[in-house]
């Protein structure tokens, strides 16, 4: 019961910020509300009882992901406090698409009674999280490595000196 | 869970292209000199090495190899996308170093990112469990944003670069998100055992839901109707080499992880998806078609045209359900066969443009490259260079489904077949689309022939000739001996399991 309450909590706090990141008209703002939302996100994976995956949660988005995005914001910035407009540009049958999908989305769950008891419980042990990585999918996790590699490179060629 | 070295062998082509890939990018540590032709010749090495592995597990091996836990497979299938995906990568690589050199890429990178989509999309075409179709969907996605952009100082080709990305990361929403309700809906990430929870009948509305958006997010990346919004400005703003690598290559992979992932994981289910793919050609064909006419751009037109292409190639998938409701997975031959006849015909195409292309005076002082793009660039090239002309006739009309050229028996293959299945109404609207198509391949055609020149300075290189010389000579191999490709397209889909 009080963890039914809880998640109605961290979500409707999940989904307020979530609205904000994209209604504040003030980067840095946006910047701190997206760092409030990925920090329910570990509350809720908290919940779903995967401490490590929640900490990973707070360490790399909070801790890496928000400060480069600050930076950025800093080095970048023309004027202190430039406003980005946030007022949408979207037709009108945007926001119907939208929630429509939303809608099929909450159907399918709902209607899914099963679901409760086919999902495996989900195991917050970092031990056997890192067994996974190189047990079952090994493969995978090797072509993630190609992936920050890719981005490296990708990061490197788009933003060194030079010509081109 | 052990792994045996014998599993390597799954993805030793593809490991084979990506370390070439690799090493050039550390090549440029060694060769410092203006040219990378060092480059070229490493990845084009790595990518004949790759093609031996694969011929060798074609014809000696032939048994398919399923490798750690069954998350890759290299059977007859993969085999044949990677040879696709290495022919059309080999011939972007045989005139990169003019076409690097001219528009100023001067380094080593642009190979190493070639080499590692090309890579990716041979795991891809490969994978067996949505963990690894996921991660090198992403590999090969975030390698072509930054292809596109490669030109840094070309305003077009920086838009191109963040529109593909924001819509390439809305895709991957999309795809993740139907991932992890199937995953929710049935346990599991392996496509078999997807097939085996649906066999026994959970198939609840989130494992629909699942498939759906699995299959919206394939859509975008092949940019099939409604999903294609990206593909003109993103075709349109790259350079034109990078066009013509991402215009075939992503389409192979794409459409074959979709086959591997209807094939595999939703077979005897049919009904769920049929109806959807069958709304998605219609609309594909027909949107194409119709956007492509009004382009006078011609790089626009090959763009659109290309988005056709994609909704010629779903029409098998969506015709795998016969109208008496049997289901005949054979039919995914017909797409794989198109896909490799596509892949030339629309490579030559694009390597045209390359040959037309001329210089520009820049700013300061400096030449920028342009490649050609609308038909007062092409206007009456055909008395100067008759040869390349003809040769994007030979393109232009296999694209539109003329015999005898591959392109015609492509379509030829791909409508007899939703025939055969009972599919005519399709069949005949493919056939319509494709007879609107004729009018505006046959006007660049005419511009070509039958128009006074307007601009005669390209500066055509002679590495180019040989990718469009190339492509040709398979167009019409392809086109006149279609025998053994049809064959080992219906041997790759017949073993699939």
């Amino acid at each position: 019961m009080l963890a039914t309450v809880a998640v109605v909590v961290i979500a409707v706090v999940l989904i307020a910020t979530a609205v904000a990141v994209v209604v504040s008209d003030n980067l840095v703002h946006s910047v701190f509300w997206l760092a409030a939302m990925l920090i329910t996100t570990a509350l809720l994976y908290v919940m779903l009882e995967a401490p490590f995956l929640a900490a990973i949660q707070v360490m790399l988005y909070t801790g890496g992901v928000i400060t480069m995005m600050l930076f950025g914001v800093m080095l970048t910035q023309r004027d202190p406090g430039s406003r980005v407009p946030s007022a949408s540009e979207a037709p009108g049958w945007a926001a119907p698409v939208a929630l429509g999908l939303g809608a099929t989305l909450l159907v399918a769950i709902w209607t899914t009674p099963e679901l409760a008891a086919l999902t495996p419980t989900p195991s917050g042990d970092a031990q056997k999280i890192g067994h996974m990585f190189l047990d079952r999918y090994l493969i995978a996790f090797e072509a993630l490595s190609v992936l920050l590699l890719a981005g490296m490179i990708g990061a490197i060629v788009l933003a060194r000196k030079g010509d081109a | 869970m052990t792994f045996t070295i014998y599993e390597l062998a799954a993805m030793q082509p593809a490991l084979l292209v990506m370390i070439a890939g690799l090493l050039a990018v550390g090549l440029d540590t060694f060769v410092p000199s203006k040219t990378r032709i060092a480059h070229a010749m490493l990845c084009g090495g790595g990518v004949i090495a790759a093609m031996a592995a694969l011929g060798s597990q074609l014809y000696y091996q032939r048994t398919a190899i399923h490798a750690f836990g069954n998350m890759l497979v290299l059977d007859d299938m993969a085999c044949f996308l990677s040879l696709a995906i290495l022919a059309a990568t080999g011939l972007v690589l045989i005139s990169s170093d003019a076409d690097t050199t001219r528009r100023n890429i001067g380094f080593g990178e642009y190979y190493g990112l070639i080499m590692i989509a090309a890579s990716a999309m041979m795991m891809l075409v490969a994978s067996n469990d949505f963990m690894t179709i996921f991660v090198n969907l992403e590999v090969l996605s975030l390698a072509l944003y930054v292809l596109t952009g490669i030109t840094r100082k070309n305003p077009r080709s920086n838009e191109a670069s963040v529109k593909y990305l924001v819509s390439g990361a809305f895709a991957t929403c999309f795809f993740l998100m139907g991932v992890a309700f199937l995953y929710g809906a049935t346990g599991t990430f392996a496509l078999s055992g997807i097939r085996e929870a649906l066999a026994l009948g959970l198939d609840s509305s989130m494992a629909r839901v699942g498939l759906g958006m699995v299959m919206v997010g394939f859509a975008f990346k092949i940019g099939a109707v409604p999903f294609h919004m990206w593909v003109p400005d993103v075709y349109e703003g790259a350079p034109t080499s990078t066009t013509a690598f991402m215009s075939v290559t992503v389409k192979a992979a794409g459409v074959g992880a979709l086959i591997r992932v209807l094939l595999i994981a939703a077979p005897m289910r049919s009904d769920l998806w049929a109806d959807l793919l069958w709304w998605m050609a219609v609309a594909t064909m027909v949107v194409g078609n119709l956007m492509a006419l009004q382009q006078t751009s011609v790089k626009r037109m090959l763009a659109f045209s290309s988005v056709a292409h994609t909704g010629y190639a779903l029409v098998a998938l969506a015709t795998m359900r016969s109208t008496d409701e049997t289901f005949v997975p054979e039919a995914a031959a017909s797409a794989l066969f198109y896909l490799l006849t596509y892949t030339f015909m629309t490579l030559g195409a694009f390597s045209f443009l390359i040959y037309m292309g001329h210089e520009l005076p820049g700013k300061d002082g400096t030449s920028e490259w342009q490649d050609a793009e609308t038909l007062s660039d092409l206007a009456g090239m055909a008395d100067r260079r008759p040869w390349a002309a003809a040769m994007m006739g030979l393109f232009l009309l296999s694209l539109g489904g003329i015999p005898p050229t591959a392109g015609f028996l492509g379509k030829f293959y791909l409508f007899a077949g939703a025939i055969e299945r009972g599919h005519v109404t399709i069949a005949v609207i493919g056939v319509m689309a494709s007879l609107v198509s004729l009018y505006y391949y046959l006007r660049v055609i005419v511009w070509m022939y039958m128009k006074e020149p307007m601009i005669a300075d390209e500066k055509p290189h002679p590495s180019v000739a040989v990718v469009i010389a190339l492509a040709g000579l398979a167009t019409l191999l392809i086109g006149v001996m279609p025998g053994a490709f049809i064959a080992a397209a219906e041997h790759s889909i017949a073993v699939l399991r």
